[in-house]
């Protein structure tokens, strides 16, 4: 045995440390991943955004979490729901909770800005089952035309 | 153990540490999770139109208004004074760029709730934690302030001031977008030159 370390001193003294630092940094749940741009893919292209009837076409064990604000109502309560408020969504549990389950997980809330936020957050860390629960009335479409006023004439400083 | 095998067994536990260290040419969140939560999550960093309004009548300069829609409805209707970094091109280019141009405040928009709400995560996963979101977007703009009217008899001083404003940030978004673009962006120009030289800046 004092052969084997005196033999491979070097590895274990200097090596195997890092080695073991990396390995439970790149498994660990609560930092976030590089490559920021490829995560926050999904929500450039929408596809992170679900309504009702597509959240229950989906395949595996639905986990709703209803962020906990303006008493928001959940219309997916006949899955797996869990109210969390949003300062404590991040709490290790919850984080637990959310990588172990088998199948997406959907983001409810009142305030669609909230949800957007949290879901930065957590698809940032690495979570691709994050889904956010929108109905179309998020208002990313402009409802109104701006109607020029040709007679405008600013006064230029 | 020869010093060969030595310095096989080494670079082989290199090649392993390297192989799990994601080494991705883009950039990732400087701040912890948890700190990035309390910041999003603050109250204060929803401003409401009128707020909003405010800052743009009063042509305050340690602000940054950053409109993330796409260059076509940028063109067509922005707020006066706005810079355009579309959502999908947001990480294309350096964040530090464009968040940390020396202004105080970054005041994201949008059309709604969505694309804004996405920007102001992402600046403070990158550390600026200056950043703010018009709450309701355009969609909310044109509601409370192009739309805004006064039907009342009687109208108090606070409510009088809050149309006031309404009134002289819809001239002024009137005004800019009804100009053509040429002109559009030799006005915004002129803007910013007379707001540098009045902080005493140099050209």
């Amino acid at each position: 045995m004092k052969n084997f370390i005196k033999k491979y001193g070097i590895i274990f003294t200097f090596i195997l440390p890092v080695l073991l630092l990396v390995i439970i940094r790149s498994l660990g749940i609560d930092h976030f991943k590089p490559d920021t741009k490829k995560l926050y893919g999904p929500s450039v292209s929408r596809a992170n955004l679900k309504t009702t009837a597509q959240v229950k076409s989906m395949t595996g064990e639905k986990l709703i979490i209803n962020l906990q604000n303006s008493g928001s109502e959940n219309p997916l309560s006949d899955y797996k729901s869990i109210s969390v408020a949003p300062d404590s969504i991040l709490a290790k549990a919850y984080l637990k909770l959310i990588k172990s389950n088998d199948g997406p997980v959907i983001l409810v809330s009142a305030d669609a800005s909230l949800s957007a936020r949290i879901w930065i957050i957590l698809s940032q860390m690495g979570f691709g089952n994050i889904f956010i629960l929108d109905e179309g009335n998020t208002g990313e479409t402009l409802k109104y035309k701006f109607r020029p006023d040709t007679m405008a004439e600013p006064e230029l400083k | 153990m020869n010093t060969r095998e030595k310095f096989s067994a080494v670079l082989l536990s290199l090649g392993l540490i390297l192989a799990l260290i994601p080494l991705s040419g883009n950039r990732s969140f400087t701040v912890k999770p948890h700190e990035m939560l309390s910041e999003v999550i603050d109250e204060n960093s929803w401003l409401t139109v009128d707020q909003v309004a405010k800052l743009i009548v009063a042509e305050d300069s340690t602000i940054q208004i950053i409109d993330v829609r796409s260059p076509e409805e940028f063109k067509t209707a922005s707020l006066p004074g706005a810079v355009n970094i579309p959502y999908n091109e947001l990480l294309d280019r350096n964040p530090s760029a464009y968040l940390g141009s020396g202004k105080a405040r970054n005041i994201f928009y949008s059309n709604g709730d969505l694309d804004a709400n996405y920007a102001l995560a992402l600046a403070s996963g990158f550390g600026f934690d200056n950043s703010f979101v018009m709450k309701g977007g355009m969609n909310e703009w044109f509601n409370t302030i192009i739309n805004s009217t006064f039907n009342g008899e009687k109208i108090s001083a606070r409510e009088n001031a809050l149309f006031e404003t309404r009134t002289r940030a819809k001239k002024m978004f009137n005004e800019i977008n009804s100009l053509p673009d040429s002109l559009k962006m030799q006005f915004m120009k002129s803007n910013k030159n007379a707001s540098k030289k009045l902080d005493g800046g140099c050209e």
